[in-house]
């Protein structure tokens, strides 16, 4: 009895180990990496034997290092890719979030577009992206909308836009309906119950969303790499450019990964008490 | 003598700073339906899941059939616990519903078969069996929520507000046919309920619990009509007791109950006061059942007052009647009762029926004792 | 007058009625409590006097004005709900003070009025706490003064009790009423419990299937139901029905109930009324007398079943085929299987159609 507990529970802790294991190396690997020299980009050590910021001093002046680490060509610094990134996924991320909003409180309430309407929004999902890269490079070449950041957030909203709607629907579907029509008999007419009523209860919702769709727009590199070129490049697509005559440039990537991981951290961590909230929200009574 | 079904020692649990079960202690024989009673927040629930297993107390102990299972998981326990919401699968059928229990219990399948329609069988539930259970009615939910829990055989089957979910008419009829499965099944019942008809409706023996203190335990007859405490006399029956407080005095022949500046004349009641000196001087709380109270013909009632306002319970009519300054009684008088609101009346009681407690103390002054102890 | 009148409204979903051609007055301070099971169609009729739901068909008039299309936060009608809408993350001043707000009144006018209506209410000492502070009643009766804030022409209350523990109910509807009366509003009340219902209302309507059946006082609706349905919902605990033959002898009407029979003389105006050969007779608890002595009108029986009720108790006593439940008295001596002498107290039966279910007056 006593030594089947113990079998079970120590079982349970190597488990846990394991799995912590699996998530934790490779990020690791990653921060080593950054700080490794060229010489060890392709050891099978962690701790680098001598740490440097070169790779991260390559990042924003590339012309010092040309040649050392057998980089090609000359890449841009990385200041215009990371603003780039900041500002497109930011505005497709608030349009996303603001359209899905009303249509997921038009879906929610008055069951507009109908169910399969809203199930549509899913089904464009569902086929790979590779899929429609292709057309929407031929309509952007002929809208003149290729290397432009404003098509990059049309075309991210669009695209994101379908979870906005998914996950603000069930946040709506939550709130009690009475809620709205308490405020409406108080003298709101129904655009104010909207936006004083909905709006502040769905808060959570509106958070957990943005982080979702912010996070996807961040890392998104297919479209961005086939759409721009020199003056809307981001930073998945700024990362796979570090390329040498040897090939890949581990240590730049590495340190970029982690410069371009600073931002979702900073917000994940700032929007924290909300997203706690947010996952707690079928508790309100 | 029944036998000890549970035996629960001073069991204490804390929350935080709140004491939700504090130091609770009583027994439940075998086949008995044994009810903790409380407004919400009094710890009867807490107690009951303490008595399942899902809560451990922070000190005291549980006796189950004389076994001390206070550090035993739930499913060890030999109880089983019916839920305020009926904890049915509505994607399961009826059946698989009822045999859950043996299943995960690994009952063989002829036996679980079996096991579970005689269950069935008991409850009525055998025509439903291949239903399934999401698209029934409360009270199918009810049973089948029931029937789950006897297919194990517990030693003890614990139901936390099993009928708060029902409407008044159903509610009735959904507690007569509980107690009549307990009586032929002769099964032991811990009932947790905050409603306290249906305590006195269901049960053998009651708790009282308020803010995690038991308060007493006692047939609903001894709790209705010998309560210990104000708030047991209050809590219990429907319309609230009527409470007049004061400080008892003898001023001639006349007894008097004063507070502030209101002054009661309870002469009426002397013979309950007669030849207790003990009892005067005292702040006291006399304790007057609406239904104890009636509309007596001229000059021969306790109290005289201005009726205030009429209203129907059920079968009868509530009247408020002024006695004195912000002192109201109620009296519980027939349906068919000719009575005007503003008309003067004269009050009568059965002055047997009617109780005293110490006001600083909140507990009964049991009278009889006292004159007992007199007589010695 | 009239304050708020229902006019002929019906509403339909899908193919069954929700509500069947509803016709309510109320009348200025008074309280209009409707009765129902759940499903009877009481929260719709009381959205639909909100606005919150259109009707059909039918008018909604308020101070002989037709609001019927009025959208709901013109009409200046406010709405208590079962689960009342209390903001959990603003406090209780917060909350009661959310419509003034919305009005954008001047703060000063804002926390006068707010704290005028915690005192009537009596919550002052929750405006500062947080809702999860609050217990059932001061959760209540923040919702109250929420809905009474802004000074509605009416208040609808929707079953605004239902979820409280039982003791606090029986004071919050006495509470409640008090209040209505205090301040004189117009309201209107819906329970699925009779008695809370006939407790509230000055005035009570009995919902059933989406119909009013009866409308009048508390009282005219215990002492005499229109139909046998009324009589089996307002009546607690349920009274006996069972079939009757009934006999016209002279003056005198003889009801038959397998064997025991009662009789009651008619007046010759009551005697106009047609006498069917077979009625429901429905005989309330409280109105069979229990005797241990044999005597004149008094049928021996069998105790089967006694259940102490605290005030009182419920005695189920056989008498040959026909089963009456009792009352009697909380001290009385009774053993089940014990021999007992009802009898009947003739002039409180009452008889409903075995056709229609509808009331036969005859006395």
């Amino acid at each position: 009895m006593r030594t089947r507990q113990l079998l079970l529970r120590s079982l349970r802790y190597i488990l846990i180990g394991v799995f912590v294991l699996w998530i934790l190396v490779p990020v690791a690997w990653v921060v080593t990496l950054a700080f490794k020299s060229y010489a060890e980009w392709r050891v099978s050590y962690f701790i680098p034997k001598k740490p440097t910021l070169d790779n991260f001093i390559v990042l924003f002046k590339p012309e010092v290092f040309t040649g050392v680490m057998g980089a090609t060509a000359i890449v841009e610094p990385v200041t215009k890719p990371l603003i780039n990134s900041i500002l497109i996924s930011a505005f497709s991320t608030i349009l996303a979030v603001i359209i899905g909003f009303f249509t997921a409180y038009g879906a929610s309430r008055y069951n507009t577009p109908g169910p399969f309407g809203i199930f549509f929004t899913l089904l464009t999902r569902m086929l790979p992206p590779a899929t429609f890269v292709t057309p929407i490079m031929v309509y952007y070449s002929s809208l003149n909308l290729l290397d432009q950041h404003f098509g990059l957030i049309v075309l991210y909203s669009s695209v994101t836009v379908t979870y906005g709607i998914w996950i603000l629907k069930g946040f709506i579907d939550a709130i009690p309906v009475e809620w709205e029509e308490a405020a409406m008999l108080e003298g709101a007419s129904p655009t104010r119950v909207l936006f004083k009523v909905v709006l502040p209860l769905a808060r959570p919702g509106l958070v957990v969303s943005a982080l979702f769709i912010f996070l996807l727009n961040w890392t998104e590199l297919l479209f961005a790499l086939v759409l721009t070129n020199i003056n809307a490049v981001t930073l998945p697509v700024h990362i796979s450019k570090y390329v040498g005559a040897v090939g890949q440039l581990y240590g730049p990537q590495a340190a970029l990964a982690l410069v371009g991981s600073i931002i979702p951290v900073v917000i994940g961590y700032l929007i924290q008490k909300h997203l706690v909230t947010g996952f707690t929200f079928g508790m309100v009574r | 003598m029944k036998s000890v079904k549970l035996e629960v020692e001073g069991i204490t649990k804390r929350f935080g700073d709140l004491v939700a079960v504090d130091n609770v202690s009583f027994k439940v024989y075998e086949g008995e339906v044994f009810t903790l009673l409380g407004p919400s927040g009094c710890g009867k629930t807490t107690t009951l899941r303490i008595i399942s297993g899902l809560e451990t107390p922070d000190s005291g102990r549980v006796y189950i059939g004389g076994r001390d299972v206070t550090e035993l998981p739930p499913q060890e326990r030999d109880v089983c616990l019916v839920f305020q919401e009926y904890a049915v699968f509505p994607h399961m059928s009826v059946f698989d519903n009822i045999a859950f229990g043996l299943k995960v219990r690994k009952v063989p399948r002829e036996e679980l078969t079996a096991k579970t329609m005689e269950v069935a069988e008991k409850l009525g539930l055998s025509e439903l069996l291949g239903k399934k259970a999401g698209g029934l009615g409360l009270s199918e939910k009810q049973r089948i929520a029931l029937a789950r829990c006897l297919a194990v055989e517990p030693e003890i089957l614990l139901l936390d507000e099993p009928l708060t979910l029902a409407d008044a008419k159903i509610r009735e009829s959904m507690r007569r046919e509980l107690r009549r499965l307990q009586r032929e099944l002769g099964i032991t019942m811990i009932y947790v309920t905050h409603d306290q008809l249906e305590a006195i409706m269901l049960s053998d023996r009651i708790a009282i619990m308020n803010r995690g203190k038991l308060l007493q335990v006692g047939s609903p007859r001894e709790i209705y009509e010998k309560p210990e405490t104000l708030f047991v006399a209050y809590f219990i029956g429907s319309p609230t007791i009527n409470l007049v407080e004061g400080r008892l005095t003898k001023v001639g022949e006349k007894y008097l109950l004063t507070r502030d500046d209101i002054t009661i004349d309870v002469s009426g009641l002397a013979q309950k006061f007669a030849g207790l000196p003990e009892l005067l001087d005292r702040e006291i709380v006399l304790g007057i059942r609406p239904e104890d109270l009636y509309i007596a013909g001229s000059g021969s009632g306790i109290f005289e007052g201005v009726v205030e306002i009429i209203e129907t319970a059920g079968d009868q009519l509530v009247a408020h009647v002024k006695i004195a300054k912000e002192t109201m009684l109620r009296l519980l008088i027939p349906l068919d009762t000719e009575i005007r609101v503003g008309e003067k009346v004269v009050v009568s009681a059965d002055a047997e029926k009617i109780h005293v407690f110490d006001k600083s103390t909140e507990k009964r002054i049991n009278l009889e004792e006292l004159h007992q102890r007199r007589m010695v | 007058m009239a304050f708020l009148e229902i006019k002929s409204v019906s509403k339909k979903y899908g193919e069954k009625y929700a509500l069947r051609d509803i016709n309510l007055s109320v009348r200025k301070g008074e309280i209009l409590a409707i009765a129902g099971p759940p499903g009877a169609g009481k929260t719709t009729l009381l959205k639909i006097i909100a606005g919150l739901i259109p009707p059909d068909s039918g008018h909604i008039y308020l101070e002989g004005e037709d609001i019927t299309d009025k959208p709901p936060h013109l009409r200046g009608i406010s709405m208590v709900f079962e689960i009342p809408p209390v903001y959990p993350d603003r406090t209780g001043y917060d909350n009661i003070a959310f419509p003034l707000k919305l009005k954008k009144l001047p703060p000063d006018e804002i926390r006068r009025r707010v704290y005028e209506i915690a005192e009537l209410l009596g919550i002052t000492h929750i405006l500062d706490r947080k809702p999860s502070t609050f217990s059932g009643g001061e959760y209540q009766r923040v919702a109250l003064a929420r809905a009474l804030i802004t000074n509605p022409s009416v208040l609808l209350l929707d079953e605004p009790l239902k979820s409280l523990d039982a003791k606090i109910r029986e004071q919050m509807s006495i509470w409640l009423k008090q209040l209505q009366e205090k301040i004189g509003i117009t309201a209107v009340y819906t329970s699925h419990d009779p008695l809370e219902a006939l407790t509230v209302g000055s005035k009570v309507a009995i919902l059933l299937g989406g119909e009013v059946r009866q409308l009048g006082s508390p009282l005219d609706i215990l002492r005499d139901p229109v139909d046998l349905d009324v009589n089996n919902y307002v009546n607690i605990p349920a009274p006996t029905v069972i079939e009757g033959r009934l006999e016209l002898e002279e003056d005198k009407v003889k009801i038959q109930l397998d064997n025991i029979v009662v009789e009651k003389k008619i007046t010759a105006a009551s005697g106009e009324t047609p006498i069917p050969e077979k009625a429901y007779v429905s005989i309330r608890p409280a109105d069979v007398k229990v005797s241990k002595e044999p005597g004149p009108g008094r049928y021996p029986g069998r105790v089967e079943m006694v259940q102490y009720l605290g005030a009182r108790m419920l005695a189920v006593i056989s008498a040959d085929n026909t089963t009456l439940r009792t009352i009697v008295p909380r001290d009385m001596q009774l053993n089940e299987g014990e021999t007992v002498y009802v009898s009947i107290d003739v002039d409180k039966v009452k008889l409903y159609d075995m056709k229609t279910r509808k009331r036969i007056v005859l006395w």
